[in-house]
C-alpha cells in the first residue's frame, strides 16, 4: 500500500508542502469539495452558475495549501467530513462576499416540518380566512410556535429533531452520528413531530 | 417572536469551527465538551447543517457515491503547489529587484524620472503577475487572515 493511501500521511505531506502528497490529496478529495459546494448551494437555494462552483472550489484549495487551513485538522482520519464542512462554509462565505447574499433564515428551513407531513408549506397549511397583514401575523405566530416547541426539548432531543426534520437525515444516520439506538431516534422524532403539531393545533394554527 | 426565532441561530462567531465539529463527529470529545457542543448545535441551524454535510460526505466517499470533479478543476488546484517552487520564487525576486532599481533610478537620474517611473510600474506589474496569479495572491492573504481569525474563535470556544 502506498503511503499516500493513508489520509494521515497525505494530510501531513500537504502541511509539509510535499507536491506529490498534494497531487494525491487533490485527486482524492476534490470530489468531496465539489459535492459539498453544490450541496450547500442547492440546499440554501442560492442561484449559482458552474463558474461560481469552480471559483469556490479553487478558493477552498487555496485556503488549504496557501492559507494553512489543513493544519487546523486534528483528526486527519476524518478529513472528508471536515472538508465537506470547510467547503460548505466557503460557499456561504463566497456568496456573502461576492454577491452580498446571506444564508436563508433557519425558520424557513424549519417550516419543512409541515412539508414532511403533508407535502405542503407552512403557509399552505394555515387555515384560510385571513388576508394581508393578518395572514402574515398568523404565519409569524405559527413560526414562533414551531421554534418554541423545539426549544422545549432537551439538547439531545433538539439535535435529533433538527437533524431529522430540518436536515432530512435518516434515523440510522442520526443514530450513528449521535451514538444513540435507532429506536431512541425514531421515538424522539415522532414525539417532537407530535408536540409540534399539538402546539400548532392548540393555537388553532393548523 | 424575535426571541423564538432567535433561538434557531444562524452561524455566528461563537459557532465552533470545522475542526471542533469534526472532533465531535469522530467521538473524540470529553463528555462535558460534548454536552456543551450539543447544547449549542441543537439550536444552531448552521452547525447542524455542517454536521449533516460531514456525515453525508464521509458515507458517500466510503460508498463510492461521489462523482469525479472535472479534470480542469483538479489540475488547477494541483497547480497551486507548482507556483510555490524555488525557481518561480527566484524569478519573482528578480522582477522585484528590477522594480526597486528602476524606482531608485527615477530619483537618482531626474532627467529620466518619468521614463524610470513608468519602467518601475511595468516591472512591478510583472512582479505581481509572475509571483502568483493576482487573484490567488489576494485569496491566499485573505485565507491566511481568516485562518488566524478562526484560530482566535476556536480558542474562545475551548475556554
Amino acid at each position: 500500500m502506498d503511503r499516500n493511501d493513508h489520509p494521515e500521511e497525505l494530510v501531513l505531506g500537504c502541511i509539509n508542502k510535499d507536491r506529490k502528497s498534494w497531487d494525491a490529496f487533490v485527486e482524492r478529495y476534490s470530489k468531496v469539495v465539489y459535492w459539498a459546494i453544490r450541496d450547500r448551494l442547492r440546499r440554501y437555494g442560492y442561484d449559482h452558475s458552474e463558474e461560481d462552483i469552480n471559483d469556490i472550489h479553487q478558493d477552498v484549495f487555496v485556503a488549504l495549501w496557501a492559507g494553512g487551513k489543513l493544519s487546523q485538522l486534528r483528526d486527519p482520519g476524518k478529513v472528508a467530513g471536515w472538508l465537506a464542512m470547510v467547503a460548505g462554509n466557503a460557499a456561504i462565505e463566497y456568496f456573502r462576499r461576492a454577491r452580498r447574499q446571506s444564508p436563508p433564515s433557519s425558520v424557513s428551513l424549519y417550516e419543512q416540518i409541515c412539508k414532511d407531513d403533508d407535502g405542503r408549506t407552512l403557509e399552505e397549511v394555515l387555515p384560510s380566512g385571513a388576508d394581508g397583514p393578518d395572514r402574515q401575523a398568523q404565519l409569524n405566530e405559527a413560526r414562533a410556535e414551531l421554534a418554541s416547541a423545539i426549544e422545549g426539548l432537551n439538547p439531545k432531543e433538539r439535535m435529533v429533531a433538527g437533524m431529522s426534520l430540518l436536515h432530512g437525515m435518516k434515523h440510522a444516520e442520526i443514530a450513528a452520528a449521535l451514538e444513540l439506538p435507532v429506536n431512541t431516534v425514531s421515538t424522539t422524532v415522532a414525539r417532537a413531530k407530535k408536540n409540534l403539531k399539538e402546539k400548532l393545533e392548540k393555537k388553532r394554527l393548523l | 417572536m424575535e426571541k423564538s426565532i432567535g433561538s434557531l441561530r444562524e452561524a455566528k462567531e461563537t459557532c465552533p469551527d470545522e475542526a471542533v465539529l469534526a472532533r465531535y463527529i469522530a467521538g473524540a470529545m470529553a463528555p462535558w465538551e460534548k454536552d456543551r457542543l450539543e447544547e449549542h448545535a441543537s439550536s444552531c441551524a448552521a452547525c447542524l447543517e455542517n454536521i449533516r454535510a460531514a456525515h453525508t460526505a464521509e458515507s458517500m466517499l466510503a460508498g463510492g457515491g461521489l462523482a469525479d470533479t472535472p479534470v480542469k478543476l483538479r489540475e488547477k488546484a494541483k497547480g497551486l503547489a507548482k507556483m510555490d517552487t524555488g525557481k518561480k520564487r527566484m524569478q519573482s525576486y528578480i522582477w522585484l529587484a528590477a522594480t526597486i532599481m528602476a524606482f531608485t533610478l527615477s530619483f537618482t537620474a531626474p532627467k529620466y524620472f518619468a521614463q524610470f517611473l513608468v519602467a518601475a510600474l511595468i516591472l512591478g506589474l510583472k512582479w505581481v503577475s509572475e509571483s502568483e496569479g493576482i487573484r490567488t495572491l489576494i485569496i491566499s492573504m485573505d485565507a491566511k487572515h481568516r485562518h488566524e481569525h478562526e484560530k482566535e474563535v476556536s480558542s474562545r470556544w475551548k475556554r
